[in-house]
């Protein structure tokens, strides 16, 4: 693997290449990213999805799949998610590396013109989106917002969250809500179409064997007419709890849920977040951590409990799920390995054998192109670009005290149950 | 000494060293130069379905359901200790699962490889239990369990099986009953242990950047020699028929689910056909084709329709699935489509794109280590080989094709399971 080479093609239209001739297949990754608001959400997010149904020279979904199916199973795929306060829209294309062909297409360089017809060259007429197109991609994010639902993992996670932080902007849904995806006119899409060209901060990034210079002359030609104005990528952390919240909802299923959100008082960019993240998979990220170990092997209280760090947002969430009968002391249990990691009783064994997992899982990141090009698109807000070795040799560094300290900031602020009949 | 193929693809320019080792395991070894990544899974062909069994002509033991997955969860408990630990001391990120039809253990990792291959190869041919052990696993599988009857997608499933099938054990759940695990012993468990982790019965599968020095070195010091066993399974006979063509359920959800599954006579697919059904289930499946696109329009399908071939010991269907506000009208279009396409054949241009999908994605999968290992132990499994499975859709035709439809997707052998949204 070559190291990562960064240019900027345009005002705030990052172009990253990565040269890797281990793959089989190559990726186009643009990440699009706008600040997130209510008014704003639900009409970015089906632009996504309305930009990658097809465009006008491959003008319905059939004509687009069948042009990327002969380019030998190649895909356009579009998702929404949110980065701290900001709304990214992905939008990535990939397929086989051209000496794979059956029939040596110039496999590579068409799916780079492809990306480009997608976001540059959509089905508009007359200031407008296809009406139909629209429909179809409303009831498809229609859908997934109701198969949230449908599953009561995501679901319990969702509403921490929405509960949780209620009067931010980390609150809103990554799509708003089904009432403003059905309210999204061709002509609002229209625009939030153009205000993306115009103020979203790109980043896109190129893995693969043949030479990125195509693509990226391709994408700067693109931009050449665009008066670009980019936002600023920002997302506020809240360092206080001012009052814990804690909310039951009944529902009729076999387990109950348990989420339990935390304040972590650190976020990017600040150093410390490497410590935290450590402290957060010390206590409940792999199977030899304080909650695998302790709630479920040893109490059998539970199948799956886990402790996640958003350190873009600064929030830790435990997860759990348990018998009705046992909320309580799960509930327990699990705060009580929290206060164990405030008071220091920590062992050698489980900060070394975090440190290891982190480490061996860092480096892995190299050898899958999902992992490569996610790696640096996922680090465009923090204070400096590491390799995967350069972040190991961070989890390395980090002191049993740092540990602690980051643990000591804990502060508990939400416990949302879905709770199972009894 | 151990026999070491080599099994070459002209196709995708890779190799793979097929091991058959002195201890009667079957070793593979798939080299990737300049990966750090490093894979290793250990499996043994005995998964859910086989819960009667004789050894060597013996008695027909029938064991309680649900205990190929205990043994899982209980093989990760050693007498000096737990696994997870002793990998918690190598950073490898180990796993286990259980299947329809096997079991296997694997760890993923990028650095201290030897010492995580000594770890996986030591536990799985080291059992131990004791009443103590045994019980303590029921309360954390009983959640498991729990958390699996709250799954739309896995209930819409087996509500699938329980009416496609009268009596093969696929119809069970993997993990079994509360009450079923209940009558799980140590004696039941080493019983299923020194049936089915027999080495002979087991494949190793070992991808990432590796000599086969490297895999040698330790499978030679670890791994014990096995006498061959006459391993036999058991099933009651099923009929051909489906038991009914529909099943509902309501459930708290918000969207409905549907699994649509065509019932086949039971028999052992070949590499050859398997390919066909692949290019077949892309053709039904695909937003290139029309029967996705028909679908689409009718608004009788979201972006998760797939469909899969379902298949084992015994046990052979077509299943499709997805969400759908109308998933009787959904299983009609899809039965119409298909009885027209086996009547007219498969249009040639779309075979050759659905061709090109199946061929890509087969390619594609050899980037990772991962996806990489657990073909080869499919393919061991089932007697095949992963680079000529793509040369097996490379040379496929659409007579292949054609041929191959006629004598599948019988219309009145179907059944619709269906997950209905509670009413408030």
């Amino acid at each position: 693997m070559n190291p990562i080479k960064q240019r900027e093609l345009a005002d705030g239209v990052i172009f990253n290449s990565i040269s890797d001739n281990r793959f089989k297949t190559m990726k186009l990754l643009t990440n699009i990213f706008l600040p997130m608001s209510e008014e704003t959400a639900s009409v970015n997010a089906l632009l996504c999805y309305v930009l990658v149904r097809c465009c006008k020279k491959y003008p319905d979904m059939i004509k687009m799949s069948r042009k990327l199916g002969s380019l030998y199973g190649a895909e356009v795929n579009g998702s929404v998610s949110k980065m701290g306060d900001m709304q990214c829209i992905k939008i990535d294309i990939g397929g086989l590396s051209d000496k794979y062909a059956i029939n040596n297409e110039n496999i590579s360089s068409e799916l780079s013109e492809l990306l480009c017809e997608v976001i540059f060259n959509p089905k508009v007429k007359d200031g407008k989106f296809d009406e139909k197109d629209i429909l179809q991609e409303k009831r498809q994010i229609m859908d997934m917002i109701d198969s949230d639902f449908n599953d009561k993992r995501v679901y319990a996670s969702q509403r921490l969250f929405e509960i949780m932080c209620a009067d931010e902007v980390y609150g809103i849904k990554w799509c708003g809500t089904k009432e403003q995806i059905e309210a999204v006119t061709s002509e609002q899409l229209y625009s939030a179409w153009l205000n993306m060209l115009k103020n979203a901060h790109f980043e896109i990034t190129f893995v693969g064997e043949s030479n990125p210079d195509n693509a990226a002359e391709i994408i700067k030609n693109s931009f050449k007419e665009i008066k670009r104005a980019p936002v600023d990528l920002s997302t506020d952390v809240v360092y206080s709890v001012f009052e814990e919240k804690d909310v039951v909802e009944e529902m009729d299923v076999a387990q109950s849920k348990l989420e339990i959100g935390f304040r972590t008082a650190c976020a990017e960019p600040e150093p410390e977040t490497v410590a935290t993240r450590l402290m957060s998979v010390i206590l409940g990220g792999t199977a030899s951590s304080k909650l695998f170990n302790n709630v479920r092997e040893k109490k059998s209280l539970c199948y799956y409990c886990l402790a996640r760090y958003q350190r873009l947002k600064g929030i830790m969430f435990i997860e759990s799920g348990v018998e009705t009968a046992n909320i309580e002391s799960a509930k327990k249990a699990i705060l009580a390995e929290v206060e164990d990691m405030k008071n220091g009783k920590i062992s050698d064994f489980e900060i070394n054998s975090a440190k290891l997992a982190i480490i061996n899982s860092t480096l892995g990141v190299s050898d899958t192109i999902t992992g490569l090009s996610g790696w640096y698109s996922s680090q465009v807000m923090d204070a400096s670009v590491d390799t995967p070795e350069e972040a190991c040799k961070k989890v390395e560094a980090v002191t049993r005290e740092e540990i602690v300290n980051a643990a000591k900031k804990l502060m508990l602020d939400t416990i949302f149950v879905l709770k199972a009949g009894e | 000494m151990s026999k070491i193929t080599e099994v070459k693809s002209a196709r995708t320019g890779d190799m793979y060293y097929k091991i058959e080792h002195d201890s009667g395991l079957s070793i593979y070894l798939y080299p990737k130069r300049d990966y750090n990544s490093k894979y290793a899974i250990f499996g043994t062909h005995f998964g859910s379905v086989n819960n009667a069994f004789s050894l060597d002509g013996g008695e027909v033991k029938k064991v309680p359901d649900g205990i190929a997955h205990y043994l899982e969860h209980k093989m990760f408990e050693c007498e000096d200790g737990d696994a997870f630990l002793k990998y918690a001391e190598t950073g490898a990120n180990a796993n286990a699962y259980t299947s329809f039809n096997k079991t296997c253990y694997l760890f993923s990792c990028t650095e201290n490889f030897e010492k995580s291959f000594d770890i996986l190869l030591d536990f799985v041919q080291r059992p131990y239990f004791t009443e103590e052990t045994v019980a303590k696993e029921q309360g954390i599988i009983g959640q498991e369990i729990r958390m699996y009857d709250d799954s739309a997608e896995w209930v819409v499933m087996f509500n699938l099986l329980k009416e496609m099938y009268k009596n093969h054990p696929v119809q069970i759940d993997i993990a079994g009953t509360v009450e079923s695990i209940a009558e799980i012993t140590p004696e039941l468990l080493y019983d299923c242990y020194y049936t089915f982790y027999n080495l002979n019965n087991m494949v190793l599968c070992v991808s990432g950047d590796l000599t086969c020095d490297d895999v040698l070195k330790i499978a030679d010091k670890k791994l014990k020699k096995c006498e061959k066993h006459d391993i036999k399974s058991y099933f009651e006979e099923e009929p051909y028929e489906v038991c009914s063509h529909y099943i509902e359920q309501s459930f708290p959800v918000s969207v409905p689910l549907f699994n649509f599954g065509y019932k086949e006579k039971s028999h052992k697919v070949s590499q050859k056909e398997s390919a066909e059904i692949d290019i077949i289930i892309s053709i039904l499946t695909s937003p290139s084709f029309e029967l996705y696109n028909k679908l689409d329009e009718e608004n009788l399908i979201n972006q998760t329709f797939d469909a899969e071939y379902f298949d084992g010991q015994g046990y052979n269907s077509v299943i499709f699935s997805g969400e759908s506000r109308f998933p009787k009208r959904a299983a009609e279009v899809i039965k119409e489509y298909i009885e027209n396409l086996k009547q007219n054949g498969v249009n040639p241009e779309d075979f050759e794109i659905a061709k090109r999908e199946v061929y890509g994605d087969l390619v594609s999968s050899l980037n990772n280590v991962e996806s990489i290992a657990n073909a080869l132990a499919d393919a061991h499994f089932n007697e095949s080989d992963i680079f000529g499975f793509i040369d097996d859709v490379a040379q496929c035709s659409a007579d292949d094709i054609n041929l191959r439809l006629k004598n599948m997707f019988d219309t009145d052998n179907t059944t619709l399971s269906v997950i209905l949204p509670d009413k408030e």
